[in-house]
C-alpha cells in the first residue's frame, strides 16, 4: 500500500505544479492584446487545470482507497489543506463551464497553488489511522460540509474582485489596498526579526547532538533519529535584507501614490452603472498615475530580487532551510503571484475588461456562489455541534474554530441581510465578500497554525 | 399617559428595526473576535491571571474579557438581537404570511403587461376553449406546484394559476424563530445543567464528580468532606473495567479506549454499558463521556513461587501490587515489588524485585524494613512464564503484569439540549428553504383565441427568465396549431 501513497503524493506533487503552469498561463493570457485572445489563453490554461485536478483527484481518491472507507482523506492537516484546494478548483472549473468565465482562474490559480504548496511542505503526509475522537461517522459530513462552503465562499470572493474590476472601480484605490495587502504579507514575513534587527531571517538550521557527542546540521526538524538535544537556529539570509526593506518601502510608497497621485479628473466622469460596456468602466476605472505605477513596478521588480536571493543563499549551503515557516513563504509566492496579475491588468486593463462577463452578471455569480455555500456553513455549525455533543459532551464550547466558523456565518449573514433588506449596491457587496473570503481563510488555516484549540487534528 | 405611550412605540420601532438587526450583527462578529484571541478559562490552560500583566489583567477582569462569551455585554448583545428578533417578526410576520397563503387573485390585462417582458410568452392557438383547459390544467400539474386551478372561467376566456415554493416567504421567520429556540435551549442548560469530569480507577468506583460549570438551578450538593467543587452524583458510579489499545504500527497512536460503565444505586447495578469516545452512557438525563485515560503508576504483579528443585510442585499463587511488601511464608521470606515495566528493551514485561527483612516490632513506630541485598530483575518470558532462581532459595514465575490505569470521565447534565436541536433542524431546514427556495407563480391566460403566459418570482430572480422561456415553449407546442 506504501506503493499507492507513494503516487498519490507523487500525483499531489505534480498537481501542485500543473496548478503553477496554469497560473503563470492565465498571466501569460491576460498579457494578450485582444479579449478574445485573452479568453483563448484562458481557456487553455484552464485544461492545465483540469489536468491538475484529474491528479488531484487521484490523490485523494487514493488516500481514502489506503484509509478504508472510515478514514476519509481529510483528518490532518495535509489532507484539509489539498481536500480544500480540491473543494475550490472543483467549483471554478464549474464556474468556467457553467458560467463561460475561464479568466477566474486568474485569481483562483494563485490561491489553489499556494494551498497545495502548503500542503506540500507540511512534513506529515502519511495515511495515518484515527485517533478515538476522530472515529466518528460526522468526520465524513461535517468535514465536507466545510470545504464545501469555503470553497463556495473562496469563489465568491475570487468572482467579487473580478466584479470590483469590471464595475469600473477606480484602479488606483485596488491597486492602494493591494499594496496595503502586500505591505503587511511582507511584514508578516519578516517577522519580529526582521523589525527588531533589520534583517531578513526566513531561514533556518536545525543543530543536533548525536549520541556520540558529535554535532551535525540539518535542515529537517521533524525526522526522528537518535540524538540529544536539538537546537532550531533562526539564519539570516545574506543580503536578502537589501531588497526585503526595498520591496516594503517601495510597496508603501506605490499605495502612497496610489492614493495621492491618481488623476482626478476621473471623479468627473459619472458612475457607468453594472449594465455599462467595458469602455466606459475602463474610462472610469483608469486613474493610476504613472508615479504610482512605476514605483509598483519597482516594487515587482526587488520582489523578483528576493525571491532570487532566496534561491541563492539556499544553494550557498546545504543545511539551509527555507521551511523555517512554511505558511509565510508561500504566502510571500502568493503575494508575489497577485502582484504580477495587477501589474499586467494594468498595461492591458480594456481588453482584460473585455474578457469579462457583465458587471451584473459577475455580481450573480458571486451571489449564487453565497447561496450556495451559506447553507452548508450552517450545515458545518449545526453538525459540528451534534459531533461535539457525542463526543466531548458539550455542543458548543466556544472553542476558537467554533467561534471562527460562527464568525464567518456572521459575515455572510451580514451580506445576505445587506442584499436582501437593504439592497446595497454591488461595490459594497463585493467588499463584504472580499472581507468574508479573508475571514474564511483565517477560519480555515489561521485558526489552526496561530491559536490553539480542541481542533489540533490539523496542527503539523 | 399618552407620553409613556409614545415612549413605548418609539421603542418598539427601534427594536423592530432592521438597521438595528445589521448593527448586532457586525458588533456580534467583531466581538467574537478578542475571545478567540485572549485566553479564556475553561479552554485554554494557561491561566490568564499568568499570563498577562497586572494592569491588564485588572482590566480584563473588569470587562470580563476572560470568560468573554459570557460577559455581559455580549450576553447582552444577544439579549438584544433576541428582542430584535422578536419585535421585527411580530411586526412583519403577518403580512408575509399572508402572502404565502393569499387567495391568488386574477391578474388584469395590465398587471400582465407590467412584468418584465422576458418573463411574459404569447401566442396564439385556435384549439376550443374546453379541450385548452383540460389540456393545459394537466399539463401545469407538477408535484412541486400546487394544484393548477382556475381564475377566471369565462366564456371566450380563462386563466390558470399555480406556484411554487410560496413557503419560502416565511422561511426566514422559521430561521429566527428557529435562533430563539437555540437561545432558550442555551439558557436553560446554563441554568439547570452542569458539565464535570470524573477519574475512576479501574476496578473502582465513585460516587461524586469535580464541576467545571454549574447553573444556578442544577440541584448539585457538595460533597461532605470533598473539594470545592467536588459534588454528589446521588448514585455510585463504577468502572468495571477499562481498557487502552494502541494502533500497532504507529506507537503511542491510541485506537480506542473503552471503559465498562456500572451505575449503582443502593449497592444495586441498574445499568451497564461499555463506553467509548463517541458513544456515551445516559441514565437520568446526566451523560458519561469517555474523555481521556491516565496511568496510575502502579501495576498488579500475578506470580508463583516454588521450590527451585524438580519437580516444581507446591506452587503458590500471590496477586500484589507495586510497593506493596509481600510474604513468601514457606520460605521466611519478604519481597517488594520495586518497578514494573511493560517492555524491558524488547524482552517483554519484567518485574524489579528487592528482598526485605520485617524489623522486629518492638517499637511499634520504627517498623520498618530492613534492605536484603540487592534489587533483582524476574522476566515474564513468553508461554505463560519463566522461572528465575532467586538470591532467596525458590523460584519466582511471573504470570502477569498489568498495568494499572484510571479512566477519565466527562460528565455533562444538558437539559436545553432537546430545545436547542428542535431550533437547529430549524434553522438548517429554514436556511435551505429561504436561500434555495423561491415563491414563482405561473398564469396562463386565454382569450379569443390568444394565450398568454406569464410569471413573476419572489426575490432571487437568476435564470428565472430561461426556466419560463421552457416553460412556456411547453404550453406553447401543446396548443399551437
Amino acid at each position: 500500500m506504501s506503493n499507492l501513497l507513494d503516487q498519490s503524493i507523487f500525483a499531489m506533487n505534480a498537481s501542485s505544479f500543473l496548478y503553477l503552469g496554469a497560473c503563470f498561463a492565465f498571466i501569460i493570457s491576460i498579457s494578450r492584446a485582444s479579449s478574445e485572445k485573452i479568453t483563448k489563453w484562458a481557456r487553455w490554461a484552464s485544461y492545465l487545470v483540469w489536468l491538475g485536478f484529474a491528479l488531484h483527484t487521484f490523490g485523494l481518491g487514493a488516500r481514502w482507497v489506503i484509509g478504508g472507507i472510515g478514514r476519509p482523506p481529510w483528518t490532518n492537516l495535509y489532507e484539509s489543506l489539498i481536500a480544500f484546494a480540491w473543494g475550490v478548483v472543483a467549483i471554478q472549473l464549474y464556474a468556467v463551464h457553467k458560467w463561460k468565465l475561464p479568466i477566474l482562474g486568474v485569481i483562483a490559480s494563485p490561491l489553489v497553488y499556494i494551498l497545495m504548496g502548503m500542503g506540500a511542505l507540511t512534513p506529515n503526509k502519511l495515511v495515518e489511522p484515527l485517533i478515538p475522537a476522530l472515529q466518528s461517522h460526522w468526520i465524513k459530513t461535517h468535514v465536507l460540509f466545510g470545504i464545501t462552503s469555503y470553497a463556495g465562499f473562496t469563489i465568491a470572493g475570487c468572482i467579487a474582485f473580478l466584479y470590483l474590476m469590471r464595475r469600473g472601480v477606480s484602479l488606483s484605490k485596488i491597486g492602494a489596498g493591494l499594496s496595503l495587502i502586500l505591505v503587511l504579507n511582507l511584514s508578516l514575513a519578516g517577522g519580529n526579526e526582521a523589525f527588531s534587527t533589520g534583517d531578513f531571517y526566513m531561514a533556518k538550521t536545525v543543530e543536533r547532538t548525536l549520541s556520540d557527542g558529535r554535532v551535525v546540521y540539518t535542515k529537517d526538524t521533524y525526522q526522528h533519529f537518535e540524538g540529544g538535544p536539538m537546537i532550531t537556529r533562526m539564519e539570516k539570509l545574506p543580503y536578502a535584507q537589501i531588497p526585503f526593506w526595498l520591496t516594503w518601502a517601495l510597496f508603501l510608497a506605490a499605495a502612497a501614490a496610489f492614493v495621492w497621485t491618481r488623476k482626478k479628473e476621473n471623479d468627473a466622469i459619472p458612475d457607468p452603472g453594472e449594465s455599462a460596456d467595458a469602455e466606459s468602466a475602463a474610462r472610469k476605472g483608469h486613474d493610476v498615475s504613472k508615479l504610482a505605477l512605476r514605483l509598483y513596478a519597482a516594487g515587482l521588480f526587488t520582489f523578483a530580487c528576493l525571491f532570487a536571493n532566496v534561491t541563492w543563499a539556499k544553494n550557498l549551503s546545504p543545511n539551509l532551510s527555507l521551511a523555517s515557516n512554511p505558511y509565510l513563504m508561500v504566502l510571500l509566492v502568493m503575494s508575489f503571484l497577485l502582484a504580477v496579475v495587477y501589474c499586467v491588468i494594468q498595461f492591458r486593463y480594456l481588453p482584460f475588461l473585455k474578457s469579462l462577463p457583465s458587471a451584473t452578471q459577475l455580481d450573480e455569480f458571486s451571489y449564487k456562489n453565497i447561496l450556495f455555500a451559506f447553507p452548508f456553513q450552517s450545515l458545518l455549525l449545526v453538525t459540528g455541534a451534534v459531533w461535539a455533543y457525542s463526543a466531548w459532551g458539550r455542543s458548543w464550547g466556544w472553542d476558537p474554530k467554533e467561534t471562527w466558523a460562527l464568525i464567518t456565518w456572521f459575515a455572510y449573514l451580514i451580506y445576505l441581510h445587506g442584499r436582501l433588506l437593504f439592497r446595497w449596491n454591488g461595490v459594497v457587496l463585493s467588499i463584504v465578500a472580499i472581507v468574508g473570503f479573508v475571514i474564511v481563510i483565517f477560519a480555515f488555516l489561521g485558526v489552526n497554525l496561530v491559536l490553539s484549540g480542541l481542533h489540533s487534528y490539523g496542527a503539523a | 399617559m399618552e407620553m409613556t405611550g409614545i415612549w413605548v412605540d418609539k421603542l418598539w420601532d427601534r427594536l423592530a428595526s432592521v438597521k438595528l438587526t445589521m448593527v448586532i450583527l457586525v458588533a456580534l462578529l467583531l466581538l467574537a473576535i478578542p475571545g478567540t484571541v485572549i485566553l479564556q478559562y475553561n479552554i485554554s490552560n494557561v491561566d490568564p491571571g499568568v499570563q498577562y500583566g497586572y494592569n491588564f489583567w485588572q482590566f480584563g477582569k473588569f470587562m470580563q474579557l476572560f470568560t468573554a462569551y459570557h460577559s455581559f455585554w455580549y450576553v447582552a448583545l444577544f439579549a438584544l438581537l433576541s428582542l430584535n428578533l422578536i419585535a421585527c417578526s411580530v411586526n412583519r410576520w403577518p403580512q408575509m404570511l399572508r402572502l404565502a397563503v393569499a387567495k391568488p387573485v386574477r391578474w388584469s390585462l395590465e398587471t400582465f403587461n407590467r412584468q418584465p417582458k422576458e418573463l411574459v410568452h404569447d401566442w396564439k392557438s385556435s384549439k376550443n376553449k374546453e379541450e385548452l383547459q383540460s389540456l393545459l390544467l394537466n399539463a401545469a400539474q407538477s408535484p412541486w406546484a400546487t394544484r393548477p386551478q382556475l381564475l377566471q372561467d369565462s366564456e371566450n376566456e380563462f386563466q390558470i394559476f399555480w406556484q411554487t415554493g410560496r413557503w419560502s416567504r416565511i422561511a426566514n421567520y422559521l430561521v429566527h424563530t428557529s435562533l430563539l429556540f437555540i437561545f432558550a435551549g442555551a439558557i436553560i442548560s446554563s441554568l439547570n445543567g452542569f458539565e464535570g469530569a470524573a477519574n475512576i480507577p479501574s476496578g473502582e468506583a465513585v460516587d461524586t464528580l469535580i464541576v467545571f460549570k454549574e447553573g444556578k438551578w442544577s440541584g448539585l450538593k457538595h460533597a461532605p468532606g470533598g473539594l470545592i467543587n467536588e459534588k454528589l452524583l446521588g448514585f455510585r458510579l463504577r468502572a468495571k473495567d477499562f481498557r487502552v489499545k494502541f494502533y500497532d504500527n504507529y506507537p503511542g497512536r491510541p485506537e480506542s479506549f473503552i471503559t465498562r460503565l456500572q451505575v449503582l444505586k443502593d449497592g444495586v447495578p441498574i445499568k451497564e454499558k461499555s463506553i467509548t469516545v463517541n458513544d456515551p452512557l445516559e441514565y437520568n438525563g446526566i451523560r458519561f463521556y469517555q474523555a481521556s485515560y491516565g496511568r496510575l503508576g502502579d501495576f498488579e504483579i500475578q506470580m508463583r513461587v516454588f521450590k527451585n528443585v524438580y519437580p516444581y510442585r507446591q506452587q503458590q499463587f500471590m496477586k500484589f501490587r507495586l510497593g506493596e511488601p509481600v510474604d513468601v511464608p514457606q520460605y521466611q521470606d519478604r519481597l517488594v515489588a520495586l518497578q514494573a515495566i511493560k517492555d524491558f528493551q524488547g524482552l517483554g514485561p519484567a518485574v524489579q524485585f528487592q528482598r526485605v527483612k520485617a524489623k522486629s516490632s518492638s517499637s511499634m513506630t520504627e517498623a520498618k524494613d530492613e534492605v536484603v541485598g540487592n534489587p533483582f530483575w524476574v522476566f515474564k518470558r513468553a508461554q505463560g512464564g519463566d522461572f528465575i532462581n532467586t538470591p532467596a532459595d525458590y523460584g519466582i514465575i511471573i504470570d502477569e503484569v498489568e498495568e494499572l490505569f484510571f479512566t477519565g470521565l466527562q460528565i455533562a447534565y444538558d437539559p436545553g439540549a432537546p430545545v436547542y436541536w428542535f431550533g437547529s433542524f430549524g434553522l438548517l431546514l429554514g436556511t435551505f428553504y429561504a436561500l434555495l427556495v423561491t415563491h414563482r407563480k405561473y398564469y396562463l391566460n386565454f382569450k379569443n383565441g390568444e394565450m398568454r403566459f406569464a410569471a413573476s418570482i419572489h426575490r432571487i430572480p437568476f435564470g428565472f427568465e430561461k426556466t419560463v422561456a421552457k416553460k412556456a415553449a411547453v404550453f406553447r407546442q401543446l396548443t399551437e396549431t
